[in-house]
């Protein structure tokens, strides 16, 4: 058994495991700028969903999401049964060290332990996240689980800037949501908000073709039943949708992404500090 | 701001990285090292003005990669030199220079910045993500010249490398975090988000060549300038095709 975990631990076994992830996602690049649309959907949907809809008709492209699954999922592994060793070596050992020694000597093994939960929060996110839009016109209700509050889109409001070359361009925009108790949330672009335990991000819609830009002459027609014309200038975008998430893994990712870079950035100083400069 | 849009201060700043590098490769490294600051503050100014090229002040610009890489490339040559006392700062102002040829062709304006990009989170992402790549760079140079003109067995890019892959990481995790708020995921099936993984695992295999036996000096100097150029042939397209988009305040 412990012959079984050194050689699945082998460090040499990591690199050629990280080198595999790395040319799969290389070739996953060159297929994703291929066929951008179908890719696109992949966001928004869950991945065993995708694979089992678009495996037989897309195979040619899709083909190396199966080995980049099973080289994270052996890199996980990988990971596990090195850092078990390492860790329990160390620990055998310990009272060889004083306890920030220790502490440093340990810091790499959760690294890797909190890289292992970062894959394990972007399995969580693809195989159980889920994504509804709703287009940010009022009256939209949200597609929330509880169907005994619902929210709809009460207002839209533009902000535009006001000075400078991009006078007249669009600087944020906020919705503003309203339940049936009256509660108002707003949610602007980068600035979701957390409704009903679901998060929603306001987005845009898929762009539409191009068109001409018109430069239309408002002050001649008439505008009496027709909402107030953008001032001149300003440009329209894609129409505004609300995406409501629903995301499991996201707090794991963030927080273990986040502790990781931490903990390898004081680890590297820590190292120089103990190392004496050649 | 008095250098909005004027590009003198950029050409400037690469004049005096040149003699900077001039005066090193003639053995005046006092000297060399004095116009490598001069250089560094006249292109600060430069990248300052640049916030201010709408007429108000937008930052995305300061950190548009062509023009702040070369920034950290030069931030580096002069750390390695105030504070690791190298003798490599020499070629990394070289590597400098290169890597600021691109901004002499290079559109001077700004992308009109969208509700998207105007977050921390996005200085936040690009300016580490700049400084990352500019210490893989600089590290891949290094290999390169360990490996053509030292023939030695020193690993002297190794620092720049793991603060690189440092600073890449926090640019992977504050990147992931926008991602999330503007588009509802924390990684998306694009190209942009592929090869920025990719990059990041090419450089994590890097890492792990110290544990293992048989990768001497040489091997890994060779395994890095290959990363390097991988890294450099991946993220260029993208500068490039930004060079067609609209800009204003040109």
């Amino acid at each position: 058994m412990r012959r079984w975990i050194a050689t699945l631990g082998s460090v040499r076994l990591t690199f050629w495991l990280v080198l595999a992830l790395s040319a799969l996602l290389f070739i996953g690049a060159y297929y994703a700028g291929g066929e951008s649309a179908l890719f696109a959907a992949l966001n928004e949907t869950r991945l065993q969903t995708w694979l089992l809809a678009h495996t037989g008709s897309h195979f040619a492209v899709v083909w190396w999401i199966f080995p980049l699954c099973l080289v994270a999922v052996l890199i996980a592994v990988n990971a596990l049964c090195c850092l078990s060793l390492r860790v329990e070596s160390l620990l055998a050992s310990r009272r060889e060290f004083t306890l920030r020694r220790l502490i440093l000597l340990l810091s790499p093994s959760i690294v890797h332990l909190l890289f292992c939960l970062l894959l394990l929060g972007h399995l969580i996110t693809f195989s159980t996240g889920s994504w509804q839009r709703v287009k940010a016109v009022p009256g939209s209700i949200l597609p929330l689980a509880d169907a005994s509050n619902r929210f709809a889109v009460a207002s839209l409001s533009h902000r535009y800037f006001e000075d400078g070359l991009i006078e007249g361009r669009l600087a944020q925009t906020t919705v503003t949501l309203l339940d049936t108790l009256g509660k108002s949330v707003k949610v602007s672009h980068l600035e979701p908000a957390d409704v009903g335990g679901r998060t929603v991000i306001l987005t845009m819609g898929p762009k539409a073709k191009s068109k001409p830009q018109r430069n239309i002459d408002f002050k001649s027609r008439k505008t009496c039943d027709k909402p107030p014309p953008p001032p001149a200038g300003r440009i329209d975008k894609p129409p505004l949708e609300l995406l409501v998430v629903s995301d499991p893994g996201f707090n794991l990712i963030i927080t273990a992404w986040f502790a990781a870079v931490v903990l390898m950035g004081w680890f590297f100083l820590a190292r120089r500090r103990d190392t004496p400069m050649k | 701001m008095f250098s909005t849009g004027n590009a003198n201060y950029l050409y400037l700043a690469l004049c005096l990285y040149s003699a900077a590098g001039g005066l090193k490769l003639f053995k005046v490294p006092k000297g060399g090292f004095g116009l490598l600051l001069l250089g560094l503050v006249v292109h600060s100014v430069y990248l300052a003005g640049r916030g201010w090229l709408a007429e108000t002040f937008v930052p995305n610009p300061i950190f548009e990669g062509p023009f702040f890489i070369p920034w950290c490339m030069a931030l580096t040559a002069a750390i390695s030199k105030r504070w690791r006392g190298d003798a490599d700062w020499g070629i990394l102002i070289l590597s400098t220079v290169v890597f600021s040829l691109l901004t002499v062709i290079y559109p001077q304006g700004m992308v009109p910045s969208s509700p998207k990009t105007l977050s921390p989170w996005v200085l936040a992402f690009f300016s580490s993500e700049g400084a990352a790549l500019a210490l893989f760079y600089s590290g891949t140079i290094l290999a390169g010249f360990d490996l053509g003109l030292r023939q030695t067995n020193r690993t002297s890019f190794h620092q720049y490398l793991i603060w690189g892959f440092v600073l890449y990481s926090l640019a992977q995790v504050v990147g992931a975090y926008w991602c999330y708020l503007g588009w509802g995921n924390t990684f998306r099936w694009s190209p942009r988000h592929l090869n920025s993984s990719g990059i990041w695992m090419l450089w994590a295999a890097y890492l792990h060549l110290k544990f293992i036996p048989g990768w001497h000096a040489s091997k890994k100097a060779w395994f890095v300038m290959v990363s390097g150029v991988i890294t450099l042939a991946v993220t260029m397209p993208g500068y490039l095709h930004e060079m067609s988009l609209n800009r204003i305040g040109v």
